[in-house]
């Protein structure tokens, strides 16, 4: 049998990875000379940029397990459990997880910290008593809201939502709590309140084109699997038999025509919406991934002459155009290069800043930097670098999960991954591996029906 | 609002009837217009209650009900600091439960001595009969409230808002009976409380959908037509035309008013103004208003709802901007807050500009992140007189909608309706007049019948 997967990001790569296992004959098509989507990674005359800033969680358990069986599981280097949060003047605020149960290491971490009031911590402990207690079914209700509208309704003073919540959710979904559902951040709670290293943040220890897709390319081609970077799909090809719509092959920009048994179309939503036909937009299924929308999203990389952090860690923060930002060559290794800190800072909510020109939005980050490492300002700029994407993830504003499409499509060979398809997981990485994992589920029980139905 | 329902209520009892407004466009005071940019401009924020029986049917009935979009069951308050007390109805339980209980487990606005004395307080007027609440019209609300046992920090932090949101009046001001209707509305009917908006503005939601409804059953609709007097012969004890701006006089069978009432004593001849009902109309005044419109880079109340505000002069608000789907449908980005400005008297000398600027003050004390986004553009329209002022004592004022001249009917929320000044009142007093109007024509084609 042979499979086409269209788009080579982490959903494409672990579906891709999944049905190679499965025996399929598999061919991975990715515009881009680079692996990776939304997770890529290039060089720029040998800098090495990436599109963005990327953190593990401990609750990634399904792209943990992945990188343990592509070999790259040893490639993530775990932090102290603890989240840092940057204020002016270079003060930093910690909250310690300690290492006893959840959801104690969170009641400890969260009042035994200096960024908010006693009364403000006790709001914000007393709320999160429902996410914890909740099934995940549960958490999944509260997509009728946004954040900001559940924080008032379970009580929370509103200095936990502007210091240390709104900062949580625009590094999560680049939307402010304003705009983001409740359902992302409540089900961030749960996982948390659940298990101790839910909250554990690790890095990669180096670029990810290297550092992870590489692993993941080894795999499928190991098991006879092919990858065309390079490769932009056009369309897709519908033929339409009296057994229903199926898809006949997928033209290449150049006009070549892959054909296959079956397709996975891992490409991000705006990318998936030029393949599809017009005609499939009939059908409600298809109609919804025009009714979703993506969030833009701006990454600035700035290099340094000289170490200007050695907290090897991430940190948020809520005075600064951008949400969260780590020093690269302390807490990633082979980034670590030209003898000097390599900041990354992840812009949100980029759609303010996105008709200022790179320079100036450069200038905005490095300006709120300096006020919250002070000793930065000494520094001198070797070289920095401003990654713009019109189209990242989803737009996880309320109401928008019953739109979530789910991995198998009303095509019987035609399975959908990506963030945007139905997962617990929303726009994260994890959330893309398991869209793979059940995007090849789904196309592999969707082709036995057919082949099993009697014609 | 009043005149359009009069018209569809005339017509469909088989009236020929035309429309005269002296602006280009319709609405009166839920009109709404657009600036230079495009943008939409409303002459105030407006919200649709499910206690709005009336105006929901009205809206079914002429097709324009899907326009609507309904809420959570919420009423949220937010205070300075930031902090937001959401009232939340649960769906479960009935009224006047479902009120009580939003009482009973609010957080914030209320400490639970104050909940227990609201509770009490409240059982006045739901089991009080509409004779009981017509009767506190001698009383402010404030001093009803204190008589009554409920406390102060209610008053300030909870009813004093409700009033300016209803009337633009303080509670000091205005009469116990606006506040105990729409109480005893809320505590008799389930969904009264639930609030709705338009999709987009009134223009293009109600209005011009609206007369095209009218135009297609035969209503004639004349803009730019102002009338500058009202003709009435006194030999014959009738009214005999409406003259217009440009001196012609505009004829029909029967007239009637559906102008607000400063406009309608302008144009009233002194043999009417010394006459009943219309020399209580002297009594009755609009009350000034500003609404406010802040277009920001990003949303920044993440409340989807409306927000009353306590102790400021930004009464009631809403982020439109995330509410409306015609205002986030090709935003770019932006998000727009309309904020109802009450009390208003006292900055009505400022301009733009400074009333902008104490507004966004207020504002960002409430929504500390509102201070990190930009403000991209601001508008404010001024209303010098709008609704009636309900204070005491007016309501023996207000006219029913058929006069003392029995071809001259009124209409307007300053009419004898149970709704006051709202939508609703509106479309109910126009409903009414063409009652009224109709049971009239039904005497006069009796008596005339007559041997």
């Amino acid at each position: 049998m042979k499979v086409a997967v269209i788009g080579g990001g982490l959903a494409g790569l672990t579906a891709a990875a999944d049905l190679a296992d499965a025996g399929a004959q598999v061919v991975l098509l990715e515009k881009r000379s680079v692996l990776g989507g939304k997770v890529s990674s290039w060089d720029t005359d040998g800098w090495p940029v990436e599109s963005g800033l990327h953190i593990f969680f401990g609750c990634y358990t399904e792209l943990l397990t992945a990188l343990k069986r592509v070999g790259a599981y040893s490639n993530i280097h775990w932090k102290e459990h603890t989240i840092l949060v940057a204020r002016p003047g270079g003060n930093v605020s910690r909250f310690h997880f300690p290492n006893v149960p959840a959801p104690f290491n969170g009641i400890v971490a969260f009042t035994a910290n200096d960024l908010l009031t006693w009364s403000e911590k006790l709001t914000n402990v007393r709320a999160l008593i429902r996410p914890w207690l909740m099934s995940l079914g549960k958490v999944a209700r509260w997509d009728d809201r946004t954040y900001a509208q559940w924080h008032a309704d379970y009580g929370i003073a509103q200095g936990v939502l502007t210091r240390w919540w709104n900062p949580i959710a625009l590094s999560m979904g680049f939307l402010s709590a304003q705009e983001m559902s409740a359902r992302p951040m409540t089900t961030v709670f749960h996982h948390f309140s659940r298990k101790a290293d839910a909250s554990r943040i690790g890095f990669l220890d180096g670029p990810p084109g290297e550092r992870m897709h590489r692993y993941f390319a080894e795999y499928i081609t190991a098991r006879g699997g092919e990858i065309r970077t390079g490769s932009r799909v056009a369309e897709l090809l519908v033929d339409s038999p009296d057994t229903g719509p199926i898809i006949s092959g997928v033209k290449l920009e150049t006009g070549e025509v892959v054909e296959a048994d079956g397709y996975v179309l891992a490409a991000p939503l705006h990318s998936a919406r030029k393949m599809l036909p017009g005609t499939l937009r009939a059908m409600p299924y298809f109609d919804n991934l025009w009714r979703l929308k993506s969030v833009p999203v701006m990454n600035v990389q700035v290099w340094f002459d000289r170490y200007v952090s050695r907290t090897d860690n991430l940190f948020f923060t809520a005075d600064a155009p951008f949400s969260v930002f780590a020093d690269l060559a302390v807490t990633s290794p082979l980034y670590d290069r030209t003898g000097g800190s390599v900041v990354s800072m992840a812009v949100a909510p980029a759609q303010p800043l996105w008709h200022l020109t790179d320079d100036e939005i450069i200038q905005k980050c490095l300006d709120a930097l300096y006020k919250l490492w002070p000793r930065s300002r000494q520094a001198a700029i070797l070289h920095k670098s401003l990654v713009k994407i019109p189209n990242s993830i989803y737009r996880e504003t309320p109401g928008s999960d019953a739109l979530r499409p789910t991995q198998k499509t009303p095509i019987a060979n035609l399975a959908l991954a990506g963030d945007y398809t139905q997962q617990d997981y929303m726009a994260s990485m994890e959330g893309a591996v398991r869209s793979g994992h059940r995007a090849a589920r789904a196309l592999l029980t969707g082709m036995s029906e057919v082949r099993t139905s009697p014609i | 609002m009043a005149g359009l329902s009069a018209a569809k209520y005339l017509s469909d009892l088989g009236y020929r009837v035309t429309v005269l407004e002296k602006r280009e466009v319709a609405g009166g005071k839920a009109s709404s217009w657009q600036d230079a940019d495009g943008d939409w401009l409303e002459s105030g924020l407006h919200v649709f209650f499910g206690a709005y029986r009336n105006l929901l049917a009205f809206l079914r009935e002429t097709g324009l009900y899907d326009n609507l979009v309904w809420m959570p069951h919420a009423l949220t308050f937010s205070s300075a600091g930031g902090k937001l007390s959401p009232l939340v109805f649960p769906g479960a339980l009935p009224a006047p439960l479902h009120g009580l209980a939003a009482i009973a487990r609010s957080r914030g606005v209320l400490t639970h001595p104050d909940k227990l004395r609201t509770g009490f307080g409240l059982l006045w007027p739901i089991l009080g009969s509409q004779k009981y609440i017509d009767s506190q019209d001698k009383l402010t609300w404030k001093r009803w409230h204190l008589r009554h046992g409920l406390s102060r920090r209610s008053l300030g932090d909870f009813f004093d808002t409700m009033a300016l949101a209803l009337n633009f009046l303080p509670s000091s001001e205005v009469s116990a009976k606006l506040l105990l209707t729409v109480l005893s509305h809320f505590g008799k009917e389930t969904d009264a409380s639930r609030v709705a908006f338009l999709k987009g503005s009134p223009e293009l939601r109600l209005f011009r959908p609206l007369l095209a409804y009218l135009q297609a059953r035969g209503v004639n609709v004349r803009f730019n037509s102002k009338v500058r007097a009202v003709r009435y012969s006194e030999d014959d004890g009738a009214v005999t035309g409406f003259e217009l701006d440009d001196g012609s006089v505009a004829k029909g069978d029967i007239y009637l008013s559906a102008m607000p009432v400063h406009n309608l004593w302008k144009t009233l001849p002194p043999a009417l103004r010394a006459k009943a009902p219309f020399e209580g109309l002297r009594h009755l005044h609009g009350v000034p208003v500003m609404t406010v419109q802040l277009y920001f880079d990003r949303p920044v109340t993440g409340v989807h709802n409306l927000i009353f505000s306590s102790r400021s002069h930004i009464s009631v608000y809403a982020e439109l901007g995330a509410i409306c789907p015609d205002f986030h449908e090709g935003s770019a980005g932006r998000s727009m807050v309309e904020l109802v400005v009450a009390p208003a008297a006292e900055w009505f000398r400022l301009d733009d500009a400074a009333v902008v600027a104490r507004v966004m003050e207020e504002f960002t004390a409430r929504h500390p992140l509102a201070g990190q986004a930009i403000l991209v553009k601001s508008t404010v329209v001024r209303i010098p007189q709008s609704v009636y002022r309900a204070l005491p004592g007016m309501d023996r004022y207000r006219p029913n909608q058929a006069t003392s001249v029995p071809n001259f009917f009124l209409c307007g929320d300053y009419t004898r309706q149970d709704y006051l000044a709202s939508m609703e009142g509106a479309v109910l007093s126009g409903k009414q007049a063409a009652q009224r109007i109709s049971v009239a024509g039904l005497n006069a084609v009796t008596q005339h019948s007559r041997p």
